[in-house]
């Protein structure tokens, strides 16, 4: 995992990557993030009837959020997370079953109302962060040839599939070169598959002015691939580790610029949920302090909720202290240090379960909720 | 909690915090406390009950009006040696100067 002072060389470097090429991650600091679904929170056209299938399109897109950002920046937020955008295999409303990584995804509408939507963002100074994909493609086949532009066996690992033992046992071996849930897996060894990604994505940042990325399945790759990634982004990316490690989530810091911060969303809600002592919350920086220099902490994600988990108040119990709880949750992601992020519908107190019911949609509720809830 | 989250936000933009240090001001089983500059963050796990504790490592100074973002009115303190905070049912509170 390397020393903390060579970690502390790899940030200080991402930082100044990101510094000379677009948003730095200082500035980043300052903003608070909105993360949204984009097939889930407002339709172009609309219309506000229900979804039938959570696990399919329900049909939000990128009109629907020009035409609600009111909403958004009514709460103050000046930063928005939105889904992967490249073309998707069928029934990819989520985004991460990539097909033509030059492709947008034609279910969140054109390119050029993507165009628009950035604008739109920029107008307001809004800033926009994307999901990107860097792992994987969308099949869980061994048939590539649709996977644009990289479609020959040779791109991806040998067939095997990371099992739950391979995570709680850290064997970055096949967690690196299995499949995640069966998806083919890339091989960023290979030389034209990691210049291809590279290139890809130093194209988009640039086409479409992101001001940010957030990066998926992180420990899922070389550490390496994503130095250079993030190099090559010139942005601001913060990674998902899905992990409540401290050492192992803080391992990955400087390899994407920041990380998702994980351990904080685990601490925070087992304290309050659960009624734990509070003085949990010092030793969770004392905890931190242990495996990275704290002042990291700035350029982490704080989150108490977010697509990959049930949300918080879907936990069983008395739905009022639910509620009490849940804000003091929100509160800490936004005042503590760290970039806050709020996902959509904790502000409409969104209470649904395991993925899919975990993304809801939003756009029934989109005029009246203020005059309803406070 | 739209209006709770404009409320937090714009405090947290009007006194651009993440220019400031975070500074664990005070811990117990029952509260936890933290500043970064002159914005007081008190939060509880007590939702059913009040909490009442009297802080006196604070980031402001003795003649200082602050008052609670979410009663900027009615929730207000001159500081005078340590600060009186108390929390009813579960709730939050983030002082700031007047």
């Amino acid at each position: 995992m390397g020393s903390k002072s060579t970690r502390l060389a790899v940030v200080v470097l991402a930082l100044l990557v990101a510094m000379v090429f677009g948003r730095s991650a200082d500035e980043w600091k300052s903003r608070t993030i909105y993360q949204l679904l984009t097939d889930r929170f407002a339709r172009g056209d609309g219309s506000s009837d229900g979804c039938g299938n959570l696990g399919y399109y329900c049909g939000g897109n990128y009109r629907g959020i020009i035409n609600n950002l009111d909403y958004i920046q009514g709460m103050g937020f000046d930063a928005i997370w939105i889904s992967p955008i490249i073309d998707n295999y069928n029934g990819g409303y989520h985004g991460y079953w990539g097909r033509n990584i030059y492709s947008l995804n034609g279910n969140f509408g054109s390119e050029q109302d993507f165009y628009d939507f950035v604008n739109a963002c920029h107008a307001r100074d809004i800033w926009v962060m994307v999901d990107v994909v860097g792992n994987h493609m969308g099949n869980t086949d061994t048939n590539y040839g649709s996977n644009y532009l990289l479609n020959d066996a040779s791109h991806y690992h040998d067939y095997c599939i990371i099992s739950d033992n391979d995570f709680a046992t850290y064997n970055q071996n096949r967690i690196e070169n299995c499949r995640l849930a069966g998806l083919a897996d890339l091989k960023q060894e290979n030389d034209y598959v990691r210049t291809t990604l590279l290139t890809w994505i130093n194209t988009i940042v640039k086409k479409y002015n992101i001001d940010g990325l957030r990066v998926d399945t992180v420990p899922e790759v070389p550490k390496w691939f994503w130095q250079q990634f993030t190099g090559s982004s010139g942005v601001y990316t913060v990674g998902e580790v899905f992990n409540g490690d401290m050492g192992y989530v803080g391992g990955y810091v400087g390899t994407v610029t920041s990380v998702l911060n994980y351990p904080f969303f685990y601490w925070v809600r087992d304290t309050l949920f659960n009624t734990k002592d509070m003085t949990n919350l010092r030793s969770y920086y004392s905890e931190w302090s242990k495996k990275i220099d704290l002042k990291q902490l700035n350029y982490m994600a704080n989150f108490v909720d977010n697509h990959d988990n049930a949300r918080w108040l879907s936990w069983g119990g008395d739905w009022e202290k639910k509620k009490k709880v849940f804000k003091t949750g929100n509160l800490l992601a936004l005042t503590s240090v760290g970039i806050p992020i709020v996902y959509y519908g904790s502000e409409q107190y969104f209470a649904g379960g395991n993925d899919p019911n975990n993304r809801e949609i939003l756009w029934r509720n989109l005029d009246r909720y203020i005059f309803v809830l406070s | 909690m739209y209006i709770f989250l404009r409320t937090v936000i714009d405090a947290r933009k009007k006194h651009q915090i993440w220019n400031y240090d975070q500074v664990e001001r005070y811990a117990d089983s029952e509260i936890y406390a933290f500043s970064r500059g002159k914005f007081l963050v008190c939060t509880t796990n007590r939702v059913n009950s009040s909490v009442s504790k009297s802080i006196s490592y604070h980031p402001f100074s003795n003649g200082e009006v602050i008052c609670n973002i979410f009663y900027p009115t009615s929730d207000c303190i001159t500081v005078n040696g340590p600060i009186s905070v108390y929390l009813l049912n579960g709730e939050s509170k983030i002082y700031v100067p007047r």
